[in-house]
């Protein structure tokens, strides 16, 4: 394997395929924070040169983090479609990029080919792409995924709605969730985000939004997004959740650090099978984002990106209904401001998707990062055209709960509208037969949470 | 976050006109704050665990109530029940109906409280009787699950008619009236044996000439409970608005009524409606009354009118369950307490209202002073404390404010209340622990006790029962009205 | 155009219900003028209560003595999370020099993320603070000031000053609903190494939230917790 070559009369000497990889990351000031970064444009383009060489059986040789160290890349590894690998060890991350954006490649022969690469190769391939190449080799891939119902079919963007409260109000969450639903969204899942911590706390609000759910005959399901062991817990004393949550990291350091590891999520994963309420195959709803592993110091030096990939390689072991990034949630010291976040949205779409995840991004940001509410709208825009499967739903886009910014219920019913995109299908026909769509637009008593008072349930 | 749930053993008395019931409940506090934010606690459930059988209340005549007979009553059920004294944490015992008018009634209901446990209290009133039986009828409730439409509890029991009405969960008024079953008590052949006093000019005003030792027919009994109903459910439906039905108010009636969506009845004759049909008047007068007759007039009237009427949880013991799981609050759980020595019972509050301009100006002082001269000219100062201050109003209390609060309160109680050894202030606000500490220091050991509480809203403005701390600085609180019609 | 004007009161009482902004009606699928605004402005508050100073009059008020950290600008603050952590060598020799050693409480303030927080809620927070502590009985140290300082800089001042109890008030990160909400982090004998569940927390407060005054009582009921028991974080029981 090569570390050193020259350009244009400079020569740029790695110790590292680690290095190189990080080096070639686009700029993130994660990286810099852990001082893995390049030095300067050039040093990075320079190591995307030598990156773009690098053949898939080096990098399966040259494992970042070996599997005897962590039972992430253990997982990676055991999970690895041998066969379609063998096809393609010999292929460099240049090759593997051409291939990938060549228009005889179809998403289902990318979805194939993805089983056999290792969430590095992914995390390599991407460090090669523009955000154009993200985009339009992601917008090939379809991954259908079914709970209660299903999404992810083409033509589809979904919305998760999420109703939180500060104080875990149910009647503050029912009345957001209502705005939600009168904006079309809440297909993808109704999930709130509890600030009470307790099983107790988290059946009354899985009962409630099931209540709901019944009341209206909603073709969605529903989602507390508490510490999976709460969830757990709550599920144990009867609460009616049809999908299980948990935060993921990319190595099983970071993951001790969020109180989980594989034996854990094992054991959650038999339970929401056995006891869950979704009538559907899929099961589980994961959350990610870079930084997340240097924020616990359990980074190995390894960049941002490349652990990004490796939460989605321990994502799709579960088969789950919805994996989302929350890309701007964690603050300028991993993304600093729009541009990173929309090179990381991107990025974490584009790499879920080869996975075979059926992935969401919150598009989203704090205030003491570089960006507003305008660079949202783009980065949701390149998304949605991206065929994104969900986006987050908050009322106005200000979570009054999380205390940071993502897309409203009207932003998602927008780019529905703009870029010709339904809900998805059992939702879109149960607007239709309330009244709140007609012929796939909102109709005129969309927007208005008291039709959820008015009238008490259908059918 | 560890979960943090305790349960608390409360129970209720109920002292009506025609029964009585005891019933003993648990009340679960959790903690419903976050790690990172001041402890708060809430009561998230209240159970009802054991009801007792229903009593005929006991009376040595028309008008004593038989205490001895009441007390033995309670012992046995304590028995029943599998509690003791030291189990019961908190209750409430509640005289209703034409009970409360008796002679001994105040001296009955507070011996009673005491005999029944340690921070068990004594309540009474029209207003709260209504309210405590609509929350335990399961009014209150409904009304949550049914946004924005009036829900109405009438609680019917031997004397009176008591009606809530809820809205999204609040009560958001009351109104009583004398109508009851045992207003007149007949034999079963029909012989009047006893009449309320209090029910006689209605009954004189709409022409019933009936009196002790008459024979009336199944047909005159109808009639008069078919007009006792109309009365009832036109005054409370605003649709029809008879002159006489001013002889059956009680207290001074509600201005106005809101507009109902869902009617609930409970109370004896509500338990009675379950099941009306066509009767003899042997089986009508089966309990030696005319409930029976009013529960079928009321049924009658209802389906005829087309109104909109749903079956409560609880029927006759919708009172006491209220009365048992309801009446219990807690404060707020960042509290300041110095010496206290609980529970402290009957302690009237006088409340010190605050707009936000007069904390800017000088009327605070003025304020202060008059409701402390108010305060003095009402209350025993054989007591201490005499009264507890309550202060509301205040939208946010700055240091700034808090510091003035302090100087005036230091120096009302040293001017007014030199002699004063313990200190009761209550607050709307979250404010308590901050106005304890600043207040302390000012005082600097000139009183013995110190009791700042919050987050608790008195509306009534009456009396106070503060019960012994939890561990959590919980502390339970009971606001109630002791009003007797009857001072003997 | 969607209008919302049919059942007035039951909308009023949704939006009631919650902080959230809903009920807010829309033009297509766009938000009406002056909700998209307000939300506008929210941010540019937050924003700024990030990236602006607290005004000179504060330090003349209350006189703490003003330490820097490394972080010279709002960016590199923002960048560089380790050095929020550390003071400069003059901010550490000064803290040497003129506050006083051992302390049973000392009290640090740092703008943090917000200087709007420090700004609104000291002038009620601190005085509480300090009947708080003097109604239990204890004594505190020299109060000083952290420019752009973090949580963990608790653990260089601990080493430095050697505490009993370090209360440390600073600005969070502003949100929407609040742009000057503060948290106070309070920990026995802070030392560099000191580990995250170790500190104890009050956060959110500002005046929507967390009263200042009884967040100020409660800090001195959390100290005296500490000092009893010579323990902090998740093993303290309160």
């Amino acid at each position: 394997m090569n570390k050193k070559i020259s350009i244009l009369g400079k020569t740029y000497q790695f110790n590292s395929l680690k290095e190189i990889m990080a080096k070639a990351n686009e700029e993130k000031s994660g990286d810099q924070l852990a001082k893995i970064a390049a030095n300067d444009v050039s040093e990075r383009i320079a190591a995307k040169y030598l990156l773009s060489e690098t053949r898939l059986c080096d990098m399966r040789e040259n494992p970042l983090l070996s599997p005897e160290e962590d039972e992430v890349t253990k997982l990676i590894e055991s999970d690895l479609d041998e066969s379609e690998y063998n096809k393609i060890k010999n292929w460099t991350l240049s090759e593997l990029r051409e291939y990938l954006l060549s228009r005889e490649v179809d998403g289902e022969t990318m979805l194939k080919v993805g089983r056999g690469l290792t969430s590095e190769m992914i995390a390599g391939v991407t460090k090669l792409m523009t955000n154009l190449d993200l985009i339009q080799a992601a917008s090939k891939i379809r991954v259908i995924t079914t709970c209660n119902a299903s999404m992810g079919q083409n033509g589809v963007l979904a919305g998760r709605a999420q109703p939180n409260h500060p104080s875990d109000s149910l009647q503050g969450i029912r009345a957001s969730l209502y705005e939600a639903l009168s904006y079309g969204i809440g297909d993808a899942v109704i999930g709130i985000n509890p600030v009470i911590d307790t099983s107790s706390s988290v059946k009354e609000i899985l009962l409630m939004t099931k209540e709901v759910m019944n009341t209206w005959n909603i073709p969605t399901q529903n989602c507390v997004l508490a510490h999976v062991t709460t969830q757990m817990k709550a599920i144990q004393q009867g609460a009616p959740a049809d999908l299980i949550f948990q935060s993921l990291a990319g190595t099983e350091k970071a993951n001790d650090a969020f109180g989980i590891n594989i034996e854990l999520l094992d054991e959650a994963n038999e339970l929401i099978y056995k006891e869950g309420t979704a009538t559907g195959p899929n099961r589980w709803y994961f959350e990610t984002g870079q930084g997340s592993e240097l924020s616990s110091e359990s980074h190995h030096d390894i960049d941002q990106v490349t652990l990004e990939a490796r939460c989605y390689g321990l994502a799709r072991h579960y088969k789950p209904f919805m994996v989302n990034t929350v890309v701007g949630f964690i603050g300028p010291e991993y993304l600093y401001d729009s541009k990173q976040v929309t090179r990381a949205g991107l990025e974490d779409h584009f790499m879920a998707k080869l996975h075979g995840l059926p992935m969401g991004v919150d598009v989203c940001y704090t205030n003491h990062m570089k960006a507003d509410q305008n660079d949202m709208d783009n980065l949701a825009v390149l998304l949605a055209s991206a065929g994104v499967n969900f986006l987050i739903g908050v009322p106005m886009a200000d979570d009054c709960m999380l205390n940071y910014q993502s897309t409203s219920y009207h932003d998602i019913a927008t780019l529905r509208e703009l870029l010709h995109l339904s809900p998805a299908p059992a939702f879109e026909r149960w607007l239709e037969d309330i009244g709140l769509m007609e012929n796939g637009k909102l109709t005129k008593r969309a927007g208005d949470p008291t039709f959820f008072l008015s009238q008490r349930g259908v059918h | 976050m560890h979960e943090t749930n305790e349960w608390i053993t409360s129970l209720g008395i109920d002292l009506g006109t025609s029964t009585t019931k005891f019933i003993v409940s648990r009340l679960q506090i959790s903690k419903v704050s976050s790690a990172f934010s001041l402890p708060s606690y809430k009561i998230t459930k209240r159970l009802c665990t054991y009801k007792s059988q229903i009593y005929s209340t006991p009376l040595i005549d028309d008008e004593t109530i038989d205490y001895t007979n009441i007390a033995k009553i309670l012992e046995r059920e304590y028995e029943e029940a599998g509690i003791t004294l030291d189990d019961v944490h908190t209750g409430a015992v509640i005289i209703t109906g034409e009970t409360a008018n008796k002679k001994n009634a105040r001296i009955a209901v507070n011996q009673l409280a005491e005999r029944a446990g340690d921070f068990v209290v004594a309540t009474a009133g029209a207003e709260l009787e209504s309210l405590l039986a609509g929350k335990g009828s399961g009014a209150q409730d409904f009304s949550i699950q049914t946004p924005n439409q009036v829900v109405a509890n009438i609680d019917i029991g031997g004397g009176t008619a008591n009606t809530a009405f809820f809205l999204n969960g609040e009560c958001i008024g009351t109104a009583t009236l004398r109508i009851g079953g045992r207003l007149i008590r007949l034999n079963p052949a029909g012989f009047v044996k006893g009449m309320a006093d209090s029910f006689k000019p209605w009954l004189e005003e709409n022409g019933f000439l009936v009196k002790k030792g008459d024979q009336i027919s199944f047909e005159r009994i109808k009639q008069i409970t078919d007009e006792m109903a109309k009365n009832l459910i036109g005054y409370l439906a605003q649709s029809s608005n008879d002159e006489h039905t001013q002889l059956l108010y009680i207290d001074p009636m509600p201005q106005s009524l809101p507009t109902v969506h869902t009617w609930m009845f409970s109370g004896g004759v509500g338990e009675l409606m379950k099941n009306s049909e066509r009767m003899t008047l042997e089986e009508g007068t089966r309990y030696g009354d005319i409930g029976p007759f009013l529960a079928t007039s009321l049924n009658q009237l209802m389906k005829r009118s087309s109104f909109n009427v749903l079956s409560p949880k609880q029927t006759v013991r919708a009172t006491v369950i209220g009365a048992g799981t309801q009446t219990t609050e807690i404060s707020g759980s960042t509290v300041f307490i110095q010496n206290g020595n609980f529970p402290i019972r009957n302690v009237p509050v006088e409340k010190v209202h605050i707009q936000n301009e007069e904390l800017q100006s000088d009327q605070l002082d003025h304020i202060f002073s008059e409701t402390i001269k108010k305060g003095l000219s009402l209350h025993s100062m054989g007591l201490d404390p005499a009264f507890a201050l309550y202060l509301s109003g205040i939208d946010y209390c700055s240091y700034e404010k808090l510091k003035k609060i302090v100087n005036i309160l230091e120096n009302i109680y040293s001017q007014y209340l030199p002699n004063q050894k313990n200190i009761v202030i209550i607050c709307q606000n979250d404010m308590a622990k901050a106005l304890g500490h600043a207040l302390s220091i000012r005082l600097n050991g000139k009183v013995n006790c110190l009791i700042c509480i919050d987050q608790i809203n008195i509306q009534h403005g009456d009396y106070i029962d503060i019960g012994q701390p939890l561990p959590s600085s919980i502390i339970p609180i009971i606001v109630k009205t002791l009003v007797f019609t009857s001072d003997a | 155009m969607i209008e919302l004007t049919d059942n007035k009161l039951a909308l009023e009482q949704l939006i009631q219900s919650t902080p959230a902004r809903i009920g807010v009606g829309c033009s297509g699928t766009r938000p009406k003028t002056e909700i998209m605004l307000k939300l506008r402005m929210d941010h540019a508050m937050a924003v700024d209560s990030v990236y602006g100073d607290i005004p000179k009059a504060f330090f003349e008020e209350f006189h703490f003595p003003i330490v820097q950290t490394p972080c010279q600008s709002k960016e590199m603050y923002l960048k560089r999370p380790d050095l929020g952590r550390k003071l400069t060598s003059e901010g550490e020799s000064f803290i040497r020099e003129h506050c006083k050693k051992k302390p049973q409480v000392q009290i640090v303030i740092s703008n943090g993320l917000s200087s709007k927080a420090i700004e609104s809620n000291i002038r009620d927070v601190y005085p509480a603070l300090l009947d708080s502590l003097e109604s239990y009985g204890l004594s505190s140290g020299t109060t000083f000031y952290v420019q752009n300082g973090r949580v963990a800089c608790m653990d260089v001042i601990g080493e430095i000053l050697e505490p009993d109890v370090l209360v440390m008030l600073i600005g969070e990160r502003p949100g929407l609903v609040s742009a000057d909400s503060m948290s106070a982090y309070m920990c026995y004998k802070p030392r560099i190494g000191t580990i995250e569940s170790n500190r104890n927390v009050i956060s959110n407060i500002h005046r929507g939230g967390t009263q200042p005054i009884e967040a100020g009582a409660q800090i001195g009921a959390v100290l005296r917790a500490m000092l009893d028991q010579k323990t902090s974080g998740t093993r303290l029981v309160i």
